[in-house]
């Protein structure tokens, strides 16, 4: 993991000193509402429908279990003992007080952690594959590049007031986990047969209420001219994208008016200045980031002997059988696995975790897992490198604190955003019909039968649930004042990269539940052999599923 | 804003702002006069002098900055709002791209709590209301230490300085 030297500490240290004056200023009636907004966004706080809302970074999704144990306390002392893991792989709490902020970031500082830019129109956290560093299929380590994207975005003079939002995800996997498709700059991380590394750039992807998949715009941009080229995306959209309209500001809507062509020549002309400035990375500073992402102390295993008693184990146990296929993943080191827990068991809100539970998870890191914990954006928790001999005693564990529901991947695996309990954006609850959904699907055989299933909800069409790139996604509308919610189809966040399909006019809440009883049943109906939901929707169209959810009743 | 902070002090700003429709009528001759930069660009031979400066908006069009603004002795950059952030890449390409070392001063409706950025930017004065906390800008101006990027300040990265 990253460790800050003294600059960076000094740098934190120095934006908690800044928000604090900010903050007095605000209270003392010596800094304007309109303009202690955006600096209280770019510090992470929202004010929300109860109370502010706190966004904390956690870059690129590695914490380790002090910064664990922190949070913790921050959500016992400061909040209300719990804490809630976003889609973009960063942490909130709910109930912080507007004069308590600035001790907050001053807590989270101790720990090399921060709530810089999780919100406002400025360049956000960088995501990534939460299996990164650790996945079979990865080509590169996306992390030390993720780390030299976050040190040149954090306070980037040029680039903190710009049109809208801007959130850059990198994937060093053949595999996409990262969603590169539906960010404002998707990197891809590519290796030649010479050994040089590279990414393919894709810029204007994104949901919300124009969801778009991104274009690529390079092919192949060498690794040393990843921060000159990010400067003149930057240049190009803080300077051409929209400002009379905050519903058309984002890059995606840039890209598209000046077509994908056109928008890379702009990018060119202002690289071509910018090219050889002292921003082109150098091999020593790659070199140090890469030493900060370097292996742990691995023991050097048989992989089979190691699995051996695993193995007898899972025969004896279903429900450890089951955990060991949904929630345990291959490692690219013989004798490791990484394992979810996972924080969607039913009646609680997805991605929420207690503070004693945010404790036990950093001591299980400790004891399992050299420390380390890594937050997804399908709103769980992985520790990464698990050895394969003590499976069992930490599924036991995990037994105990609630997080060895084996459903990771599953239908009741689902992305939700806080939704109209608690965002002042809603247009309806997202969490009641998450657990509507839970309570309905609770028969885990049949969740298996259905195989791999991405169910997303959003509450609102800013679509933080993600709903346009679910399998099946669920989003909240508002119609005359009453909550109703709308089902697509088709959604894919990886690779093959599609927006869902809307199936047809909104369900109420009592209804929605049904409808996608139905949708599943009609798949179940067409699968042909080990089809997936995917495969199904992919080869027969929306028109089946269409067609038996709206029928009529005679 | 008859004020400007330049060089880490308050001090009068003698140069006055002629809108587009004014310019007719003023008498440039005498005092300091930033005019805007679309009149002095259409007819720079008759605009010169080291008393007539320039005042840029947000939304000028970003490839008419020319290096012949170099020689200018002032540009200001207006602000039309804090949030509109063109005017920080508008700074950096004069000060970059067309080797302007003149006054540049941030005006208009800029907060602030952007000194320390607009600073970075290559802005090295800043219009400010006569009633403004100049010790509080100062501050503001002095928020941090260090930076990761490289900017107009400062031209090679906090990585080539490790």
């Amino acid at each position: 993991m990253y460790v800050y030297d003294e600059h960076d500490q000094k740098l934190i240290q120095e934006r908690v000193a800044q928000f604090r004056r900010q903050t007095e200023r605000y209270l003392d009636g010596k800094l304007a509402p309109e303009q202690f907004l955006p600096l209280r966004l770019q510090n992470g706080l929202y004010v929300q429908r109860l109370a502010p809302m706190m966004r904390i970074a956690v870059p690129y999704g590695m914490l380790n279990s002090k910064q664990v144990r922190k949070l913790a306390h921050i959500s016992r002392y400061y909040d209300k003992g719990y804490v809630h893991i976003t889609t973009r792989q960063n942490i909130q709490i709910n109930w912080p007080l507007l004069e308590e902020v600035p001790d907050i970031l001053a807590e989270l500082a101790e720990v090399e952690m921060h709530a810089v830019q999780t919100s406002g129109n400025c360049i956000r956290n960088t995501t990534s594959d939460h299996f990164a560093g650790i996945a079979q299929d990865e080509i590169v380590d996306p992390r030390p590049y993720c780390e030299i994207i976050r040190q040149w975005s954090t306070f980037h003079p040029e680039y903190a007031f710009l049109p809208r939002k801007f959130k850059i995800a990198v994937s060093g996997t053949v595999e996409d986990r990262a969603a590169i498709h539906f960010h404002d700059i998707g990197l891809q991380l590519v290796q030649k047969e010479d050994g040089n590394i590279g990414f393919t750039v894709l810029v204007g992807g994104g949901l919300g209420r124009t969801p778009v998949i991104g274009k690529v715009i390079r092919e192949f941009l060498p690794e040393h001219d990843l921060l000159t080229y990010l400067e003149a995306i930057l240049r190009v959209y803080n300077l051409n994208g929209r400002r009379d309209n905050k519903y058309k500001a984002r890059i995606k809507i840039l890209v598209n008016a000046m077509g994908p062509e056109a928008f890379a020549d702009a990018v060119e002309a202002v690289w071509l200045k910018m090219q050889d400035n002292p921003t082109r990375l150098t091999d020593k500073e790659i070199k140090r980031c890469k030493s900060f992402f370097t292996e742990p102390d691995y023991a050097e295993l048989d992989d089979i002997a190691e699995m051996a008693e695993i193995n007898q184990l899972r025969g004896d146990n279903k429900a450890f059988a089951s955990w060991l296929s949904y929630n345990v993943h291959s490692h690219r080191k013989a004798g490791y696995r990484a394992v979810t827990l996972a924080l969607k068991p039913t009646g609680i809100a997805p991605g929420d975790i207690t503070d004693s539970q945010l404790e036990a998870i950093a001591n299980l890191a400790d004891d399992y897992s050299f420390g380390e914990i890594r937050t997804t954006h399908m709103q769980n928790i992985v520790l990464g490198d698990v050895r394969a001999n003590q499976l069992y005693k930490l599924w036991l564990k995990l037994v105990d604190n609630g997080f060895a529901t084996a459903n990771v991947g599953t239908l009741t695996d689902m992305i939700c955003c806080p939704g109209g309990d608690y965002c002042s954006l809603a247009n309806a609850k997202s969490i009641p019909v998450a657990e509507a959904l839970q309570r309905e699907f609770d028969d885990i055989d049949y969740l298996y039968d259905l195989g791999p299933l991405d169910l997303n909800i959003s509450g609102c069409m800013n679509a933080c649930g993600h709903h346009h790139v679910g399998h099946i996604g669920i989003l909240g509308v508002d119609k005359k004042g009453e909550e109703f919610y709308q089902v697509q189809l088709g959604g894919n966040s990886k690779n093959a990269a599609a927006l869902a399909k809307v199936l047809g006019p909104a369900f109420s809440r009592n209804e929605v539940v049904g409808a996608v009883k139905t949708v599943l049943d009609v798949y179940l109906e067409k699968r042909q052999a080990e089809e997936t939901f995917l495969d199904v929707y992919n080869r027969v169209g929306l028109t089946p599923f269409k067609e038996r959810v709206y029928v009529k009743a005679d | 804003m008859s004020k400007l902070i330049k060089n880490g002090e308050s001090q009068n700003n003698p140069w006055q702002i002629v809108e587009a429709d004014a310019l007719a009528d003023t008498a440039l001759n005498n005092g300091q006069w930033l005019i805007p930069a679309e009149a002095w660009l259409s007819n720079p031979s008759v605009y010169q002098g080291d008393n007539i400066g320039i005042w840029i908006a947000t939304d000028f069009n970003p490839d008419s900055l020319t290096k012949s603004m170099a020689k200018l002795p002032v540009i200001a950059i207006v602000f039309g709002a804090f949030a509109d952030g063109r005017g920080f890449s508008l700074a950096r390409i004069l000060r970059e791209d067309c080797d302007y070392t003149g006054e540049l001063q941030a005006a208009g409706g800029y907060m602030q709590d952007q000194l320390f950025f607009l600073q970075r930017c290559g802005f090295n004065a800043y219009c400010v209301n006569d009633d403004a906390d100049i010790e509080s800008m100062k501050e503001s101006l002095g928020d941090f230490s260090n930076s990761y990027q490289a900017s107009t300040d400062e031209s090679r990265p906090l990585f080539r300085r490790r």
